[in-house]
């Protein structure tokens, strides 16, 4: 049967397969996007009913170019996807700033805490109150306290990325169990060098 | 990361490019932030520019200009609604980098561009503790740019509606 092929069928097979890696692409890519933002307007007709766009390059010609190129190469297409999956490492997922109990430094009460945040500024640029500008974050700590809340101090490194800061504040401690915590205080432990780059 | 545009600082009567971000930290460490347009400008991942001032030894922040991913402008009454004029950066415990002279090395990434001098000023809870001068080098190019600049940035027009949904 294949000796009856002419090489235009071979070529004609390769470019069909071709269009369903491009659809078993492309369609989960729309129905995503399509999902993570509501469309206001129609859908796939609408791309035919708008307007010719200004930006020839972006919404024409990179579209056209996209599709000739996964309808061509596309086994080099369904190699990026099982070496995507199969051999690509883990991304590096952020761990959370914690507080352990090592790194808890002294038992304070409210009012002492209170009494020494006090901020003050000749220029009266700062509100009359415990931690200044920042005494939301403070009451929002403090919440309703309940039987048994004590409030410490702690002081913890925290690597973010490739960043190293030196982490300080407050943290609710109810019979030896570590509840909320507010940082108050985060240094930057990085070179000169590194701290030249954007932070953040 | 496009180079990003710098934050200007009131220093001994002068205005100068200010390559720190000291709203950030307070943003962080207050637990809130407004929702500023971010998607605009690649030059402005943050959405805003502070004005500061470095006045009688403290660090002030004088102004704020942004959008709002709704559309509306952004002041300092926005983050501060009770201290509309001028805001004592208490929270502030960090270095503040001015660059000055001409440009070394431009990196488009970030505040990574180097100039020939970096003004170090060190800040405790908002107070001036320190100030240093860093000689990062000489330019030997006549036609060095001079300042604190960024090189490109591409800005995308708003959408109707497109942070509605």
């Amino acid at each position: 049967m294949f000796e009856l092929l002419t090489w235009q069928d071979w070529a004609l097979a390769y470019f069909i397969v071709g269009v369903v890696v491009l659809l078993s692409t492309c369609v989960p890519l729309y129905l995503a996007t399509r999902k993570a933002k509501p469309d206001t307007g129609g859908g796939f007709t609408a791309i035919f009913d708008a307007p010719i766009p200004a930006d020839f390059l972006e919404s024409v010609l990179a579209p056209l170019i996209g599709i000739t190129l996964i309808c061509s190469f596309w086994p080099y297409v369904i190699w990026l996807k099982i070496a995507q999956k199969w051999f690509t490492n883990p991304p590096i997922e952020e761990k959370p700033f914690s507080v352990s109990h090592d790194d808890l430094r002294e038992h304070l009460s409210f009012e002492e805490i209170e009494a020494a945040e006090r901020v003050s500024d000749p220029l009266g640029a700062v509100p009359d109150l415990p931690f200044g500008h920042l005494h939301g974050a403070w009451e929002r700590l403090k919440g309703n306290p309940a039987p048994g809340d004590e409030v410490w101090t702690f002081s913890a490194r925290w690597v973010n990325w490739s960043s190293k800061y030196l982490c300080s504040g407050y943290v609710i401690v109810n019979d030896g169990e570590i509840g909320a915590f507010w940082v108050t205080d985060r240094k930057s432990l990085d070179t000169d060098d590194d701290s030249k780059k954007d932070r953040f | 990361m496009t180079a990003q545009i710098a934050e200007r600082l009131c220093y001994e009567g002068r205005d100068l490019s200010m390559c720190s971000q000291p709203l950030s930290d307070y943003f962080t460490l207050a637990g809130a932030r407004p929702a500023f347009d971010t998607r605009s400008c690649t030059a402005l991942w943050r959405g805003y520019i502070g004005t500061w001032e470095v006045r009688d030894g403290r660090l002030y922040l004088i102004g704020l200009s942004g959008t709002l991913k709704e559309g509306t402008e952004a002041n300092l009454a926005t983050v501060f609604p009770d201290f509309p004029e001028r805001v004592f950066a208490h929270w502030y415990s960090e270095q503040l980098r001015v660059p000055q002279g001409k440009q070394l090395e431009y990196v488009h990434m970030g505040y990574a561009s180097t100039y020939e001098e970096d003004l170090l000023i060190e800040i405790e809870k908002g107070v001036v503790v320190n100030i240093d001068i860093r000689q990062n080098g000489t330019s030997l190019e006549a036609d060095a740019p001079e300042g604190y600049g960024i090189g490109a940035m591409t800005v995308f027009p708003r959408k109707q509606g497109a942070d509605d949904v």
